[in-house]
């Protein structure tokens, strides 16, 4: 109120002064200079004429200095205002009066002016903050976003490998059951052979019984045979007896048919007298014959019996050396039969060691399966939460997306609120427009 | 065996005396496979063939020699001396020939010597036709022997002298004629 009046006042009494100036410039001129130089009327006229101009320009002098020096003022105010609407904060307005109301305007302005300044100033160092941490969040988020990038990938590769590990367990676990399938089947085998191989035993064991029974027929019918052929040699020997006699027959047959031609011969040769001893010579002749045919007989019945005597010979040795044969071949055979009784008996007890052996087999390879089951189980978890650490990765990258998103959009507003503060100059610098 | 029945006679029957007739008794054997008959009188006895020794430089004819009690016989093979397939005197037996000379021992291989047998004129037959050679043996190998056939038994059996026969053989052999030569 009171700066406000002191304007006016001054104004006013600017004012005032120049009308008095302006007065009194013309009363000098015009009453001075006048009566100097006014001779005339007109000169006197033209003298308060001139006197009147001379005023009017001291008057506006006057007028302008005074109002220059307010002007002045007002001038640089307005040109500080118009430097800090183009943005430079580091002029401060010079102030000739600090009394009046331009004084105190000027003086506000600075203040306005340092406010605005340091508010600036604060902006823009806040700003300078701002984006600064805009840009550490954004390279942090960045940062995250790559680490988790890694963890996602780890978590991803853990997840494929988990699902590997639970794809190679189910195969190991189908292996396991297949494999536990055979083995019951062989046990079962095992079992099945088992039995046949006690029942091939028995039989062996029959069959040995019988080799024996037939061992020990075969032996009463090789002492039969032996008897037999006994009997056929003493038969052959008796034969050959027979026929020698009856060659020794036969010789004397011969031996008196010659004789009884020699009888004949001499008889002849005693002419008449030989006639009754030629007939006798005949008869005995015929007679030798007659032996001779008989003993010709006989040996031809040697001859068949002999004959059938070879045949039953030979059949009986042909039946001894089958009966040797097969008393071989038994013997042979009763010695396989133990043989494969005792083999058999042996092959029972491994068959059932290995029966055994299955059957623990079979119970570990059930406690495999079930261990593989549990693994199994352990895996698909495995696979389960790596699929959820994958999911919640995911997330995490989304949100650490969307942080970086908000970062930038900071950084955005950092680099915005910057260029607007950068519209301010706060140093004092070369003139800035 | 040669079944030859000169005339069926039962035993201890006496044969009935036919006519009076003359009478020739033959010896009938067997030689090379083939029968033959020779006069009784040529033959001095028969007996089984003892083992040969073979002569050197002999004729074919002659198989070789013969001990005999004690005498050497000349032992002829009769199939080669007639030209017939000759077995290399295999025979068991030996006719053993009466020639007339005492010194003289000579005798036929023979494979078996049957019998005596009486002939009768009518049982006499002609000679052998050239190309009738029973049982084997060349036609016409007879030819220059030309002997005398009789039928005995059925049979037609060669009669031989064995003087001619053995002319040839033995070229020391004296043709005797005797009376009842064929």
């Amino acid at each position: 109120m009171g700066a406000r009046q002191t304007i006016g006042r001054k104004l006013y009494a600017g004012f005032l002064i120049a009308i008095f100036c302006t007065v009194a410039v013309m009363v000098i001129v015009s009453d001075i200079l006048g009566g100097l130089l006014a001779r005339d009327a007109l000169g006197a006229a033209g003298v308060r004429v001139v006197g009147g101009f001379l005023a009017i320009i001291v008057g506006l002098v006057v007028a302008t200095v005074i109002a220059r020096k307010l002007t002045l003022t007002v001038r640089s105010l307005a040109d500080a205002t118009s430097i800090m609407s183009q943005g430079d904060l580091t002029r401060n307005v010079q102030v000739k009066t600090s009394d009046d109301e331009l004084g105190e305007l000027a003086q506000a302005f600075n203040r306005m002016v340092a406010n605005l300044r340091q508010i600036v100033v604060e902006a823009k160092a806040a700003s300078e903050q701002v984006t600064t941490a805009a840009l550490a969040l954004s390279a942090s988020a960045e940062q995250m976003n790559s680490s988790t990038g890694e963890i996602a990938g780890t978590v991803e590769q853990i997840a494929k490998g988990a699902e590997h590990q639970a794809g190679l367990v189910e195969q190991v676990t189908k292996l396991m059951r297949e494999m536990a399938t055979g083995i019951n089947e062989i046990a079962a085998r095992a079992r099945s052979a088992a039995e046949a191989a006690t029942e091939a035993g028995h039989t062996a064991q029959t069959g040995g019984k019988s080799a024996r029974e037939a061992m020990a027929k075969m032996k009463e019918v090789f002492g039969i045979i032996e008897a037999s052929a006994h009997g056929v040699r003493g038969f052959s020997e008796k034969i050959h007896q027979i026929g020698t006699i009856v060659d020794v027959i036969t010789k004397i047959a011969q031996q008196t048919h010659l004789l009884a031609l020699n009888a004949a011969i001499e008889a002849a040769r005693a002419g008449d007298a030989g006639g009754a001893f030629s007939v006798v010579a005949e008869e005995v002749r015929k007679l030798a014959n007659e032996a001779g045919a008989s003993a010709e007989k006989i040996a031809d019945i040697i001859k068949e019996i002999r004959a059938e005597n070879a045949k039953v010979v030979e059949a009986m040795t042909v039946a001894t050396r089958e009966v040797s044969a097969g008393r071989e071949a038994l013997t042979f055979t009763g010695q396989a039969l133990e043989d494969i009784v005792r083999v058999v008996l042996e092959e029972v007890k491994k068959v059932q060691e290995i029966s055994g052996l299955t059957q623990q087999q079979t119970q570990g390879a059930e406690t495999l399966v079930k261990t593989m089951d549990e693994i199994a189980k352990v895996a698909e978890d495995n696979a389960a939460s790596s699929e959820e650490a994958s999911a919640a990765t995911t997330q995490q990258t989304a949100s650490m997306d969307h942080m970086a998103e908000s970062a930038q959009q900071l950084s955005t507003m950092a680099d915005k609120l910057k260029t607007l503060v950068a519209r301010f100059r706060v140093e004092a610098a070369a003139g800035h427009r | 065996m040669l079944e030859v029945t000169g005339l069926p006679a039962p035993l201890g029957a006496a044969p009935p005396v036919p006519a009076a007739a003359p009478r020739r008794k033959v010896l009938v054997f067997r030689a090379a496979g083939e029968w033959f008959a020779v006069a009784l009188a040529r033959v001095r006895e028969v007996c089984p063939r003892a083992p040969v020794t073979r002569v050197p430089r002999a004729p074919a004819q002659v198989l070789g020699v013969m001990n005999l009690r004690g005498r050497v016989v000349t032992l002829v093979d009769l199939a080669r001396c007639l030209d017939l397939p000759a077995d290399g005197g295999a025979g068991a037996h030996v006719v053993l020939l009466d020639l007339g000379d005492p010194d003289l021992a000579v005798g036929l291989v023979a494979d078996r010597i049957d019998q005596v047998v009486d002939l009768y004129p009518d049982a006499a037959a002609g000679a052998l036709p050239p190309a009738a050679a029973d049982g084997g043996g060349t036609p016409g190998a007879w030819g220059k022997h030309d002997p005398q056939v009789v039928e005995i038994g059925g049979r037609a059996v060669p009669l031989l002298d064995p003087v001619q026969v053995l002319a040839q053989a033995l070229p020391g052999v004296e043709r005797e004629q005797t009376g009842d030569s064929p």
